[in-house]
C-alpha cells in the first residue's frame, strides 16, 4: 500500500497522510475497499468523518472545471469515503454480505477529474 | 412543462384500506402465478417469436452517443441480432443490421465510438457511410451486383423518444412507438432528458430469467426484510404503515406499462449522509420532475424501467439470454454536477444505490432455483406486488396477440 503524502486544500493538511484513499478510479476505489484490512478501513473512516462537512462546503464553492490539484484530492478522498461508508456504517465490513460481487459492478462510465473516459 | 398526474389517494386510504388495489383493478386476479413462465424452454421461445419480435425495444438513449458522428453497437442475443446504432452530424439516429453486404462479416466490433470516415468491414474493406449506403468495395470490378444500391446495410426501423432510442423487428406493420408507449408516452411528453446526464453504468449477468430480476425490482414489499442497506432504507425511504410495512402510495397500469409510487418520510440518515448532505444542500434540493411523488416506478413494456428517486432518474434494461439468463443493465442519470461538491453528493447517492442493487443479485439467482426446482408450480402476489401481475398480465396478453395499448 502506498502511504504517499498528498497536497491538499488549506485546513484539510491533516488528511496529507491518506494519499492512498485519494484514488481517481472506481475500480481502484472498489478494489481498495475490498483488500484493504477492514481495521484499516475504519481508521480510515475515523480519520475523515468529523471534516467532511466542511470539506463538503468548501467543495460547493468551488467549481467542477479546471480543478486544482489539491482539490482534486480532496475530492477523490471523499470519493473513497462514499465508497466505504456503508461498508463501515452499515455492513461493518468490506465485502456486501450473500451478494454479488462488488468487482463486478465497476461503471462502464468512468469519469475522473483529470480527464474523461469510457472504462471499457 | 405539463405533467398531469391523477389526484393521489389519501393517506389514510392508503394506509388502512387492505386489498386496495386488487380492488381496484379486478381484472388482474388475485390468483397464483404458475412458475412456468420464468423456467420453461418452450415459454421463452414463445416470448422470442411473439413477444420481442414483435414489439418495441429500448436500445438506450442519445446518451450512449458521444454525439453527431458517433456510434454505439448491440448484440440482441434474445433475437440474435447485431445491431449498429448510428448518430449522423444532423442529429438523426438510425439504426442498421451490424452485418456487412458482402459475406455476413461483423461490421462494427467496438462497442462505441466517433464515426469513422467510413464504416469499414475488417473482413474486405467494404464500406458503408452512417445512412448505411455502401461508399466503396474493394475491386468492385470483380463483382456482378448492378449498382451499390443494392448493396447498402439492412436498416432496422427505429424511433426517439425523448433521446430514448427504439427498434422493431416486427415484419407485421407495428403499432407505431406512439401508440406502444401510450399514456406512458403522454405522460412523459415535455419530459426534459437534456436536463440529465448519464453518469454510471453498471452490466450485471445474473443467472436468472429476465422477468425474475424485473418482478424483483418491481415491488417494495422486500425492502425492511432483504438485506443490510434494504433494511436501512425501509425506516423511511418509502411509506411504511404502522406495521413497518412498505405501502404503495399509487399504482395504475399505462397502457401496457405499469407505474407505482411510494413516498418518502423522514429518518435518521448516517453520519456520511447527513455530513455529505448538509455540507452541499444545493445538490438534490430540487426534484428532478415535478412528480407528485418523489419515488416513481415505471416497467415500460417490456423490459425497460425508468424510474425517479429524488434528483436521479434510473433506467433498467433487461437483456434475456435465454430461459434462465439475463444481463441486467443499470443507467444512473443525474443534473450536470457544477461544483466539486456535487461529484462527491452524486458519486454517494450512486455507491448507495449500488449497493443496494448487488445486494439484489444473489436474490434473483436464489428466486431462479428455487423456482427451477419445481418444489411448488407456481408463486403468491399481495396486493403490495399488484404492479407484478400487472406486468405478467400485459406479457400474457402480448403472447396470445392480444394488444391492450
Amino acid at each position: 500500500m502506498s502511504s504517499a503524502s498528498i497536497v491538499l486544500p488549506e485546513g484539510f493538511e491533516n488528511l496529507s497522510q491518506y494519499g492512498a484513499w485519494a484514488i481517481s478510479r472506481d475500480e481502484d476505489r472498489i478494489a481498495k475497499r475490498l483488500e484493504t484490512p477492514f481495521e484499516e478501513v475504519v481508521a480510515f473512516y475515523d480519520a475523515v468523518i468529523d471534516q467532511v462537512y466542511e470539506a463538503m462546503q468548501y467543495l460547493s464553492t468551488r467549481p467542477v472545471n479546471n480543478p486544482s490539484i489539491d482539490d482534486i484530492n480532496l475530492v477523490n478522498i471523499l470519493k473513497s469515503m462514499a465508497e466505504i461508508a456503508n461498508a463501515v456504517e452499515i455492513y461493518h465490513q468490506g465485502p456486501i454480505p450473500d451478494a454479488g460481487d462488488l468487482r463486478g459492478y465497476v461503471s462502464r462510465i468512468d469519469r475522473d477529474l483529470v480527464g474523461s473516459d469510457l472504462n471499457e | 412543462m405539463t405533467i398531469v398526474e391523477s389526484q393521489r389517494p389519501s393517506e389514510l386510504d392508503v394506509m388502512k384500506d387492505v386489498k386496495r388495489w386488487s380492488r381496484r383493478n379486478p381484472e388482474l386476479g388475485n390468483g397464483p402465478l404458475s412458475t412456468d413462465r420464468f423456467i420453461s424452454p418452450e415459454w421463452f421461445e414463445r416470448e422470442r417469436t411473439e413477444l420481442f419480435a414483435k414489439t418495441w425495444i429500448n436500445l438506450g438513449s442519445v446518451r450512449d452517443l458521444e454525439g453527431p458522428n458517433s456510434f454505439f453497437t448491440r448484440d440482441l442475443v434474445v433475437l440474435d441480432k447485431q445491431i449498429l446504432v448510428t448518430m449522423d452530424a444532423d442529429g438523426e439516429v438510425r439504426s442498421f443490421h451490424n452485418v456487412c453486404s458482402h459475406r455476413g462479416m461483423k461490421l462494427m466490433w467496438e462497442d462505441r465510438g466517433a464515426c469513422p470516415r467510413a464504416f469499414v468491414c475488417r473482413f474486405h474493406g467494404w464500406a458503408y457511410e452512417k445512412d448505411g449506403r455502401c461508399v466503396s468495395v474493394p475491386d468492385e470490378i470483380e463483382f456482378h451486383f448492378k449498382d451499390r444500391s443494392e448493396i447498402g446495410l439492412v436498416p432496422i426501423t427505429t424511433a426517439v423518444w425523448n433521446g430514448f432510442i427504439f427498434v422493431t423487428f416486427s415484419e407485421e406493420t407495428p403499432d407505431d412507438l406512439v401508440t406502444h408507449l401510450g399514456p406512458l408516452g403522454e405522460k412523459f411528453e415535455s419530459f426534459p432528458y437534456d436536463i440529465l446526464e448519464l453518469d454510471y453504468r453498471y452490466d450485471i449477468a445474473e443467472r436468472a430469467n429476465w422477468k425474475v430480476a424485473i418482478d424483483a425490482q418491481n415491488e417494495i414489499y422486500h425492502v425492511p426484510m432483504l438485506a443490510p442497506v434494504h433494511r436501512f432504507l425501509s425506516q423511511g425511504a418509502f411509506a411504511s404503515n404502522d406495521d413497518g410495512y412498505t405501502r404503495l402510495n399509487d399504482f395504475s397500469r399505462l397502457g401496457l406499462h405499469t407505474r407505482y409510487t411510494s413516498i418518502s418520510e423522514s429518518y435518521e440518515e448516517t453520519r456520511f449522509s447527513n455530513a455529505v448532505a448538509k455540507g452541499n444542500p444545493a445538490w438534490g434540493a430540487e426534484q428532478l420532475l415535478p412528480l407528485v411523488d418523489p419515488f416513481e416506478f415505471h416497467v415500460l413494456f417490456p423490459n425497460m424501467v425508468m424510474s425517479f428517486f429524488g434528483n436521479m432518474m434510473f433506467t433498467y434494461n433487461f437483456w434475456p439470454q435465454d430461459e434462465s439468463n439475463v444481463v441486467w443493465e443499470i443507467r444512473l442519470h443525474f443534473p450536470a454536477a457544477k461544483t466539486l461538491a456535487d461529484l462527491v453528493s452524486r458519486e454517494f447517492s450512486a455507491k448507495r444505490f449500488r449497493d443496494l442493487l448487488c445486494e439484489d443479485k444473489s436474490g434473483h439467482e436464489a428466486i431462479q432455483r428455487g423456482c427451477e426446482s419445481g418444489a411448488r408450480p407456481y408463486i403468491f402476489l399481495g396486493d403490495q406486488e399488484v404492479q407484478i401481475r400487472a406486468f405478467h398480465r400485459s406479457v400474457d396478453d402480448y403472447l396470445e396477440g392480444i394488444r391492450n395499448v
